[in-house]
């Protein structure tokens, strides 16, 4: 042990006390702060950090199970109880004050008057607010309405201030445009502004009927972050004013029964932000039309829900909705809840019996790879049925703050952390920009057994696809370019900083093409890309990346190369379909189909 | 990498010794670099008054394993990415093994030489130390004489209850 006393705990700098304290819970932060005069701040200062004056209703399902047989106004009673008892402890020690940092509350009529009093003391302090609907008597499904107004109008009244403030989650159900604009009203410094719409039968009127003209926005310069859950047509207006009054938006998150037709104005009003970078698209089933999506000038990360992952879980490139972009670089797919891998297994899952492809990116991926041609990150997200595992925006969480989906993560950590996805590369030759070159690599977790393919237990390997103008390019073809070129090979980061193949990395590739062309269309790929073909050809239609193969001109871009390396024999049933009358070609990507 | 030019410096602790450190070493303290860079070139003793050459020698075994290591973003008050890396590394938890005195007197140091990463290790290991434990139990641990009259305790505890409960 120690010397006698040589630097005590209690004798350490009150700084550096908050700094152990920080790496507490507040439930031993509370225990702390019963030691000693000394340690007492350090403790109190973790301990009020975030303050909940709700019922308890978001937190678990003990608690959730409680509400039954807590009638509504017994649980009013109890909430008023926590808010003054919080009130009285938090005057009683100013420090406690200061401390909060995050507050979550829950109005209703009967509290309102309390927690404006409450806000009254913390406004000056607070980082964060979180506004949650409160639960009615009928377990779990609907909200009171009632109390939220008297709460706004409240607030309005005494006219309070956040100063501090950067985010707020708000769950509105009544007069949303004009409580939540007065709100913001008193907030100028906000950076993340999340939105819950509570649905309620009798205010859907009310919502529709608002003049929308008389409600006076304030200015919002600093807000980044915008997350609507359960979005619907509904809240059209409450969107279009946001963003119309928010113009350094960057990131938006959109969630819920929306399914906003082509025209819709919200849409409209989202595609003129002039910063908008990240868009999550999750409404409907459906991902977003895909001529939206070239008007939104500034995206660069496109996250979408989708079932395009397949019952084992599984996505291939080839099967991805690509994204009809031109400055589009990350893209991610959200898929829905699934069943564990082993479940399946369990019950039986038969395997395919035409075997996977595992090289090759074929045709249709090909035509992906060019409608957005800045990509090059695909990343596939899994969420499950639990809500604190999901990505869908604006679930009310227990506790705060509300934590930030994680999406795009390096894809070096994707071994790691367990992504899957793909990584794209394209090189365009300078001097002659028909010649692309696409290289890239998928994380999978399919292995083959000689039995078939299985998915429980299995290795994650990355594998390499290479396009060399409609070809795949041999691994070893490829990496005595990238060495004829100086290159790194290591493929993990993605980037198109590479892209100059000098010349001397394109002869190889010009070779390795004259060889090929020298030994005729008779030249076996099967161990290439053949198997890929096949599945081309199997009975995949309903595919949704066909109706963007049907506005294409497949020979018009690459039947040159068709010709010449397949010959007419080679070519897929399908393609016959690909030749349609127009090349629709909004991005122009195909407007100087190659010569050879 | 120029590695011909000289690039020690000499710091000098409360107790006179003087320790010939690698620059890239001493500057994993953000107050030798910047004592460095105000500092007109060469052969200048920095004087280290509130660190002993005892705990100064246990700083530098950490600065000198961490010497390759990201600089942390200058300021940034990195109070979230503090909060949720609440893991102590391998060689960290290792290297923290030390008792109650020498434990705060690297956190104390590593405070004053403003060595956030080593700060960061020192106050974590004192709050995994702290986890779980009742306010007697702490008490013991750290020695720690109550000086709370009982009414003062009680009313602490009733109005932090609350938080004890989560």
């Amino acid at each position: 042990m120690s010397h006698p006393d040589p630097q005590p705990l209690p004798h350490l700098p009150i700084e550096i006390l908050r700094h152990i304290a920080s790496h507490l819970d507040g439930h031993t932060a509370a225990r702390l702060a019963r030691t000693c005069r000394a340690l007492r701040d350090a403790g109190e200062m973790k301990v009020w950090e975030n303050v909940d004056v709700t019922s308890g209703f978001y937190e678990l399902d003990t608690v959730r199970n409680a509400f039954l047989t807590e009638t509504h106004d017994a649980r009013e009673a109890r909430v008023a109880g926590i808010i003054s008892d919080r009130l009285e402890a938090l005057k009683s020690h100013p420090l406690r004050i200061e401390s909060v940092q995050n507050l979550v509350i829950e109005p209703s009529t009967s509290n309102a008057s309390a927690l404006i009093s409450l806000l009254e003391i913390l406004a000056p302090h607070l980082r964060s607010l979180n506004i949650l609907p409160l639960p009615t008597e009928s377990f779990g499904v609907t909200y009171t309405q009632h109390g939220d107004r008297s709460f706004y109008t409240g607030l309005e009244t005494k006219q309070l201030t956040f100063p501090r403030l950067v985010t707020l989650h708000c769950s509105l159900s009544l007069h949303p445009c004009e409580s939540l604009s007065g709100l913001l009203r008193a907030m100028p410094h906000l950076e993340r502004l999340e939105l819950k719409a509570v649905e309620s039968p009798d205010t859907a009127e009310i919502r529709e009927g608002t003049d929308q003209s008389a409600i006076n926005w304030p200015s919002m310069s600093r807000l980044s972050v915008l997350n609507i859950g359960d979005m619907d047509l509904a809240w059209n207006n409450l969107l279009i004013g946001v963003l119309q009054h928010a113009r350094n938006i960057e990131s938006v998150n959109v969630g819920g029964p929306w399914e906003p037709y082509e025209r819709n104005s919200a849409v409209m009003a989202l595609r003129k932000m002039p910063k908008l970078r990240q868009l999550v698209w999750s409404c409907g089933t459906e991902p977003m039309e895909r001529d939206w999506l070239q008007r939104f000038k500034a995206l660069q990360e496109l996250v979408e829900e989708s079932e395009y992952p397949d019952e084992a879980d599984e996505c291939f490139l080839r099967d991805i909705p690509f994204p009809l972009h031109a400055t589009l670089t990350k893209y991610g797919i959200l898929d829905g809840p699934r069943l564990k891998p082993s479940e399946y297994a369990s019950l039986g899952v038969t395997v395919p019996t035409t075997p996977l492809p595992t090289r090759g990116i074929g045709h249709r991926a090909l035509f992906g790879l060019t409608t957005a041609p800045a990509l090059t990150q695909v990343q596939l997200f899994s969420y499950g049925d639990d809500d604190s595992h999901s990505f869908r925006p604006n679930r009310p969480r227990p506790g705060l703050p509300t934590s930030d989906p994680v999406f795009f993560t390096p894809p070096s950590e994707w071994e790691v952390d367990g992504s899957r996805g793909y990584l794209i590369r394209t090189y365009t030759r300078r001097d002659e920009a028909t010649r692309t070159l696409y290289h890239v690599r998928s994380l999978t977790r399919a292995r083959q057994h000689s039995g078939g393919y299985t998915y429980v237990g299995a290795r994650r390997t990355w594998q390499d696809h290479t396009e060399y103008r409609g070809r795949t390019v041999p691994i070893d073809v490829l990496n005595e370019a990238y060495s004829a070129s100086n290159l790194d090979r290591e493929w993990i980061v993605p980037g198109r900083r590479l892209e100059i193949f000098n010349q001397e990395g394109w002869k190889v590739l010009d070779q390795w093409r004259e060889n090929l062309l020298a030994r005729g269309p008779q030249y076996d790929w099967s161990d290439n890309d053949d198997e890929d073909d096949e599945f081309d050809d199997d009975d995949m239609d309903g595919f949704d990346e066909d109706q963007g193969m049907s506005d294409f001109d497949f020979h018009e871009a690459f039947g040159d190369v068709e010709d010449q390396l397949w010959g007419s024999d080679g070519l897929p049933e399908e393609d016959d379909g690909w030749t349609t009358e127009d090349s629709d070609d909004p991005l122009g990507l195909f407007a100087n189909a190659d010569q050879d | 990498m120029s590695t011909e030019k000289k690039d020690t410096v000499i710091l000098q602790t409360s107790d006179e010794e003087q320790f010939t450190v690698e620059k890239k070493v001493a500057e994993r303290s953000s107050l030798i670099k910047s004592m460095l860079e105000d500092l007109p070139t060469q052969e200048a003793i920095i004087p280290l008054p509130n660190v002993s050459s005892s705990v100064l020698s246990k700083v530098l075994e950490y600065c000198d394993h961490h010497k390759n290591d990201p600089l942390p973003p200058p300021d940034a008050d990195a109070d979230d990415s503090r909060r949720k890396t609440s893991d102590i590394g391998e060689w960290d938890a290792k290297f923290i093994q030390v008792d109650q005195e020498m434990l705060f007197e690297i956190i104390l140091a590593s405070n004053y030489l403003d060595i956030k990463p080593l700060l960061d290790v020192g106050c974590k290991t004192v709050a995994n130390m702290i986890k779980g434990k009742t306010p007697e139990q702490i008490r013991t641990l750290f020695n720690i004489t109550n000086d709370f009259t009982a009414e003062e305790e009680e009313q602490i505890r009733k109005e932090n209850e609350w938080a004890e409960d989560r």
